[in-house]
């Protein structure tokens, strides 16, 4: 193939001058291995400059998968990654790479030096809507007032004391859970480096399906502070009605700040 | 707490991977058709995707690099031969005597075997035969405390393997075809 038509398949930068091919393949099945500018490396594929469309959803998810492994493969051997985002092909060869990490090479140290020794986490944080409607009631006389009175009542105006019994529930759940996210956000923050709010929703498990999401972050957290955030959330999670889906490690996607260098 | 990679869905797995992470300049990256690579830059969730799947989207191979690609891919071991007819991304557990956790992997079913292969790792994940099931059927269990379908094997050994794919009954229909063809 001449150089003309060469692309390479990006998949992390770690900070080290690692020469190396791996028995691991990456999307698509190809063979990954190495390009080094000093002590930066930039684990790549070869492929051509016409790169194609996954040919169905299951190699799409095939392909995903097999990038996801080979930027965790590199972590784990290797330590602190700067991930590239999924489907990134550079024009051109080896030296097109090599080049590229010698323009970069300083953003690309202060950028891998922030994450070093740390990894990102995703915690989602669920509500049981009948669970605290259930634990408001019993708290609040008002509201027990108002279910008395549903009772010898025309079923005309029986509604519509049911919609208002409804609504001051809804807006109690509201005030708690806010109060509830500030406190726990403010909780994981003191054991995180650096934490962001998700704006998506995100894919669950079936057995959170019925729960309602509030609070779900992407933390870059030091190796060392896992086990002091595990215990945060362990206790987060022994209330009634709040249950926390804490996963990871991720090499530090969401923490890149480096964007079209 | 421990923090859990395997309970990872997809979604978790694309948000960060399809819209994070370190993204080089326009003009040093190849895009086709105006699109970023693969196409799947632009796809944030497995809803999106399946629109652009409906739009054909993924469907514009470019016949050079669909040659490329055949030529350096390094296949799965399929015999000489061997046609396969079924292929489904799932989880599976083993039942002999003692249970084993729940694996993920690309589960095969071809008119000789069938088997789940670990591309990464190129080893089989689990292989048989159709001649070495005693039994398969569809069964309701729980998982995660909730009713799914399980496809359940039951072999001439009387160890269990279960099978947990999106599509199952159209999966164990493969398997019924391989089993009745190496009956006769």
């Amino acid at each position: 193939m001449s150089k003309n038509n060469e692309g390479r398949y990006l998949y992390s930068v770690l900070n080290r001058g690692i020469d190396a091919e791996f028995a691991e393949t990456g999307v698509n099945s190809a063979r990954v291995y190495t390009v080094i500018y000093r002590d930066l490396t930039a684990v790549v594929h070869a492929c051509s400059d016409s790169p194609g469309l996954a040919a169905g959803e299951g190699e799409a998810m095939e392909w995903i998968l097999e990038h996801i492994r080979v930027v965790d493969l590199m972590t784990e051997k290797f330590g602190t990654v700067v991930p590239f985002t999924f489907g990134t092909i550079i024009k051109g060869d080896d030296e097109v790479v090599s080049e590229w990490l010698r323009e970069n090479y300083a953003a690309l140290k202060a950028e891998i030096s922030r994450f070093e020794g740390r990894a990102e986490y995703s915690i989602q944080i669920f509500y049981e809507q009948e669970l605290l409607s259930g634990e408001i009631f019993k708290m609040n006389p008002g509201l027990q007032e108002l279910k008395g009175k549903l009772t010898g009542i025309p079923r005309g105006i029986a509604y519509l004391f049911e919609r208002q019994l409804e609504h001051k529930i809804a807006e109690e759940i509201e005030a708690l859970i806010s109060g509830l996210a500030a406190g726990y956000e403010a909780r994981i923050r003191d054991c995180s480096d650096s934490v962001l709010s998700e704006e998506k929703k995100p894919g669950v498990p079936e057995e959170y399906e019925q729960k309602k999401l509030f609070v779900f972050l992407a933390c870059l957290v030091q190796d060392g502070k896992v086990p002091e955030l595990g215990e945060l959330l362990d206790r987060i999670n022994e209330r009634e009605g709040i249950c926390v889906r804490f996963i990871g490690p991720f090499a530090p996607f969401s923490f890149v700040r480096l964007k079209g260098i | 707490m421990l923090p859990q990679r395997d309970t990872c869905t997809l979604v978790d797995l694309l948000d960060r991977l399809l819209e994070k992470g370190l993204v080089l300049r326009a003009d040093l990256v190849i895009t086709v058709a105006g699109v970023p690579l693969i196409g799947l830059n632009l796809v944030a969730t497995l809803a999106e995707m399946e629109t652009m799947l409906k739009y054909g989207i993924f469907e514009g191979l470019d016949k050079t690099t669909r040659e490329w690609a055949l030529e350096h891919k390094q296949g799965i071991p399929f015999l000489e031969g061997e046609k396969p007819l079924d292929k489904a991304y799932g989880s599976y557990r083993f039942d002999r005597g003692k249970k084993t956790a729940w694996k993920y992997g690309y589960i095969y079913v071809t008119d000789h075997r069938i088997f789940a292969w670990d591309k990464g790792l190129r080893c089989f994940l689990f292989e048989f035969r159709p001649e070495e099931i005693k039994a398969v059927k569809v069964e309701k269990r729980l998982y995660e405390k909730k009713e799914r379908d399980e496809l359940c094997f039951l072999f001439q050994d009387e160890t269990s393997l279960f099978l947990h794919v999106e599509k199952i009954r159209d999966f164990k229909k493969s398997i019924e075809m391989v089993s009745s063809s190496s009956e006769v």
